[in-house]
């Protein structure tokens, strides 16, 4: 709308000109003010004046001029159709008959406009066309007698009995003409009545929505099966006189109530009654019934002779019946009908085979193949083992074997092999954490050797066993096929340095000399921290051969490039990873601190993006994490975000959750495009709270979704995939902008007397007691306070204090221990059996006991 | 296939053995009859269902796996057992005067 807005002048002197009748020349000024204004008021004042015009033009009976423009109006502003419709009341009541309105039409020099308006008249109301066929008005041969005459006869024709097609060609109903929506009429009856519901439905779209003909639409859909629009009355008697439900139908519907209720007596009588009906009054499609009945029956595990008897005799059991089975069977999601399935499945196989379908090797087989290979392996691992052990048992005597999925994939991916296959393979044998991937991966290489993906899982699956020269090899296919995959950047560097670490360990050191010169020439070996890691490794190895000048030498380098401490880290990861510990003694963080300040958090980051890279053993003594953490408020605005990611990770995987929510919260304070991970991290910290923890999930899912973080979308549904009791929970992309907000709120750890977020809004979970104890919410004597007296901690007879000298950490594990054995029903002495019995060399326990 | 889908097949007007060609064929047949600004929702109808039938391997899967074994009786077997009676013009004009 234009925001200029309606000159109250000009206004004001339209409604001058309406209220002196004047209405011709109000409505020009109406419309050239709407035209420069746009504005509601104007088009109120336009649709006044067109009133006020409509009305001038009724009181002089011009009730053809005053139609049109009603309709005109009507359509140009659909919000003024309301009040119109006060005005098409006198129309109607003023409207005469039907040569009143065709009577112009005889005017040659008739102005077009005019000639339109009573051609749309024509179109919306003749719902007559005897009587326009019949119209004195117009003379015998004029074109709109004539087409109404033929169109007359056609409809009589059409609604009577059987008629050509070719009858129904009408040529002398041009498609502008005002009678067009009636010749799709005739031919949408012809084509119903002759079958052709295709050509029923485009002639029916063909009707202009506007038309008179168009009120028969509804009915005619419904009767074609395609709408269940509530129909008029007479609509309903046309319906019901046309497809009057034979006996048979009745049958059918009564067949069809009695399985929507599902009970066994009504089900067998409404099958005696069909198949009874069937025989009678269609034989042909006796069989087709008899197996559909057999199929919902069989669904529905009724007694199967007590259902043939029903049907006089059983169905025939073809490729036809054996499909229908497959698929009803599917349907159920029962797991005992899908194995049942994966069964009917390959006898419909055999079956079509036989019968000439398709052929045993083609891809209907390979289609096949995978549909019961995706159908086994939704199966949960539990059934698959117990099915593939009772299939063991009883191959020595029948020779049958279990559908095993890697089996049917396989199968089906040499059939065919393609890519979506392989993938469903390879996506299965990872779900089922089944040994299976690399051989999956080894098959699809070999069907397909320039597909990636196998490639990366072979790759993968070689390093994971330091396999390191064939990972090599798979790395060289890779980097032939694409040298600018994503996915395979920086692999060489890490596998060699993986290598290397494997040699120093097995004292091979000339190989590992060679393999440190081999890192030093790659081309991507200068970049981030790789240097550190040379020399790191190079004092290892000096170290190992003994030679301590080499080794300072080196070292002294390395600590010119990053601090004495994370020097000392890296040394630390670089030699536990090749099982030297004992040439890298860690010296306690005070100790460092007092040389170098408050660095810890940094060379510990530093250090854990690099162990990250190179999958380097990085597992920190407790009290360098300690350390880190009380440091972290200090440093944590000097850490990047990578480092703040890893140095979360490592938090985490020390089990210390306040120092991963500081570090979420630091995280989170960077925003832009991490904010996902540091909200994941964040729920990751606060498991213990399982809603909270599953909401951050979900919030980070959806938000890495967003930035096309694909790993990360991955990482976090992978979380909280064995959360069932969250399943039905999902956040959107605006509510997961909320708890995004409610958690950078949220600096602070959740303490007792604290207050977190509350996701009840979100989260809407069974609040029963065993649901609510299975969610970790209630059931814990010591969730509200450690020190009370409460009645199992008496029960249990703990010690009134804990050694003055027991470490913090030991003293936490060991009270988790004793939430477990309180959850458990455990005695003291079952818990100091559980404890201590079997960990200790017999000596030392008793030692310890009786201390 | 549910028992409210309509057969790609049948939408094509072509035969379940249809070849590559033959499908893409009877695909613009029917678009130039129902073309996206005169029958949109017809239009829809068509593209849907070339676009099940296009990949061959997809033709096979719904060739093989579409039939509805739960489908209605009376919706299976009511083409033929429910004959179409020829009324006369009446009650087809009943209905266009009951406004």
């Amino acid at each position: 709308l234009n925001a200029a807005g309606l000159d109250p002048t000009t206004e004001a002197s339209i409604r001058e000109l309406i209220a002196s009748g004047d209405h011709r020349a109000a409505l020009e000024r109406a419309k050239t003010a709407h035209k420069s204004c746009g504005t509601a008021a104007s088009e109120t004042l336009l649709v006044d004046a067109y009133a006020e015009r409509i009305r001038s033009l009724l009181q002089r009976n011009l009730t053809v001029e005053a139609n049109s423009l009603i309709d005109l109006v009507r359509q140009r502003y659909p919000s003024a159709r309301r009040r119109l419709d006060g005005l098409i009341a006198p129309v109607a009541e003023r409207r005469t008959s039907l040569n009143d309105v065709v009577r112009p039409l005889n005017d040659p020099d008739l102005a077009v406009e005019r000639r339109a308006g009573i051609e749309q008249t024509i179109k919306q109301e003749i719902d007559d066309l005897a009587a326009l066929a019949r119209c004195d008005a117009l003379a015998c041969d004029h074109p709109l007698r004539t087409a109404a005459a033929a169109l007359e006869a056609a409809f009589v024709a059409v609604s009577s009995g059987p008629v050509a097609k070719e009858a129904l060609a009408l040529p002398e109903i041009s498609h502008r003409s005002a009678l067009a929506p009636w010749k799709s009429l005739v031919r949408a009856i012809g084509s119903f009545y002759s079958g052709d519901e295709e050509a029923c439905r485009r002639h029916l779209a063909a009707i202009d929505a506007e038309s008179a003909p168009a009120r028969l639409v509804p009915a005619v859909q419904t009767m074609l099966g395609d709408s269940v629009a509530t129909l008029t009355s007479a609509a309903a008697v046309l319906q019901d006189q046309i497809i009057r439900p034979s006996t048979f139908t009745s049958a059918l519907r009564t067949l069809d109530q009695a399985f929507a209720a599902g009970k066994r007596g009504p089900i067998l009588k409404a099958i005696r009654a069909a198949v009874q009906e069937c025989k009678g009054s269609s034989p042909l499609q006796l069989e087709a019934l008899k197996q559909r009945i057999s199929v919902r029956c069989a669904m529905l595990e009724l007694d199967v002779p007590k259902v043939a008897a029903a049907m006089r005799g059983s169905s025939l059991h073809d490729a036809t019946f054996l499909r229908l089975l497959a698929r009803g069977f599917e349907e159920t999601r029962d797991p005992e009908h899908v194995i049942l399935a994966c069964k009917v499945w390959e006898d419909f196989r055999r079956a079509a085979v036989q019968e000439g379908w398709f052929a045993g090797n083609g891809p209907e087989s390979a289609a096949l193949g995978l549909r019961i290979a995706n159908l086994a392996g939704e199966l949960p691992t539990h059934i698959l083992d117990e099915l593939r052990s009772m299939a063991m048992a009883r191959q020595s005597t029948s020779g049958e074997m279990f559908p095993d999925p890697d089996e049917l994939y396989c199968r089906a991916c040499v059939l065919d092999p393609h890519r979506e296959a392989f993938a469903q393979w390879m996506e299965w044998a990872s779900r089922s954490h089944s040994s299976g991937v690399e051989r999956a991966a080894s098959v699809w290489h070999q069907a397909r050797p320039r597909d990636t993906e196998p490639l990366l899982r072979l790759l993968q699956a070689a390093e994971a066993r330091a396999a390191l020269p064939t990972a090599l090899g798979f790395l060289a296919k890779l980097e032939q096929i694409d040298p600018e995959l994503a996915a395979i950047r920086g692999t060489r560097f890490r596998l060699l340095a993986g290598a290397l670490l494997r040699h120093i360990k097995d004292k091979k050191t000339a190989l590992a000399e060679s393999d440190l010169v081999a890192i030093g020439a790659l081309a991507d070996a200068q970049q981030g921290d790789r240097p550190a890691f040379g020399l790191a490794a190079r004092v290892l190895l000096a170290a190992v051969r003994d030679r301590p000048d080499e080794a300072a030498n080196a070292r002294v380098e390395l600590e010119q490039l990053l601090g004495p401490t994370a020097t000392a880290l890296l040394f630390f990861a670089v030699a536990t990873t090749s099982k030297q510990r004992a040439l890298a003694r860690l010296p306690p963080p005070s100790r460092q601190l007092e040389r170098e300040g408050h660095c810890v958090p940094e060379a510990v980051a530093r250090v854990s993006v690099l162990s990250g890279e190179l999958k380097l053993k990085f597992e920190l003594p407790w009290s360098w994490i300690r350390e880190a953490a009380d440091q972290f408020p200090r440093a944590c605005h000097r850490l990047e975000v990578d480092a703040l990611s890893a140095l979360g990770d490592l938090a985490l995987a020390s089990h210390h959750d306040p120092f991963a929510y500081a570090i979420s919260a630091a995280g989170l304070e960077r925003g832009g495009t991490s904010e996902a991970r540091f909200l994941l991290l964040r729920g990751r910290s606060v498991a213990n709270d399982l809603t909270r923890f599953v909401v951050c999930a979900k919030a980070a899912t959806e938000l890495a979704r967003h930035v096309h973080d694909i790993g990360l979308v991955e990482q976090s549904v992978e979380l909280i995939r064995e959360l069932s009791e969250f399943e039905t929970v999902s956040v959107t992309l605006a509510q997961a902008r909320d708890v995004l907000a409610r958690e950078k709120a949220a600096r602070e750890p959740p303490s007792r007397n604290g207050r977190s977020p509350d996701y009840r809004d979100l989260v809407v979970l069974c609040q029963c007691a065993n649901c609510r104890r299975a969610r970790g919410e209630i059931g814990d004597p010591f969730d509200d306070n450690l020190d009370t007296d409460d009645d199992d901690l008496e029960d249990l007879d703990l010690p009134a204090e804990l050694p003055p000298d027991m470490p913090l950490e030991v003293a936490a594990l060991l009270m988790e221990e004793v939430k477990k054995a309180v959850r458990r029903g455990e005695s003291f002495e079952q818990f100091k059996a559980r404890m201590f019995e079997g960990m200790l060399p017999r000596k030392r326990r008793k030692r310890r006991l009786r201390a | 296939m549910t028992a409210n889908d309509v057969d790609p097949f049948e939408i094509l007007g072509i035969s379940l053995d249809a070849s590559d060609d033959e499908i893409r064929a009877a695909y613009l047949a029917r678009v130039r009859e129902c073309p996206p600004d005169r029958s949109p929702d017809q239009f829809e109808k068509i593209r849907n269902a070339y676009e099940k039938l296009r990949d061959p391997r997809a033709r096979i899967r719904h060739r093989l796996f579409s039939v509805d074994p739960v489908a209605p009786f009376s919706t299976v077997f009511a083409e033929t057992s429910a004959p179409r009676r020829f009324v006369g013009p009446g009650p087809w004009l009943n209905v266009l005067k009951a406004k």
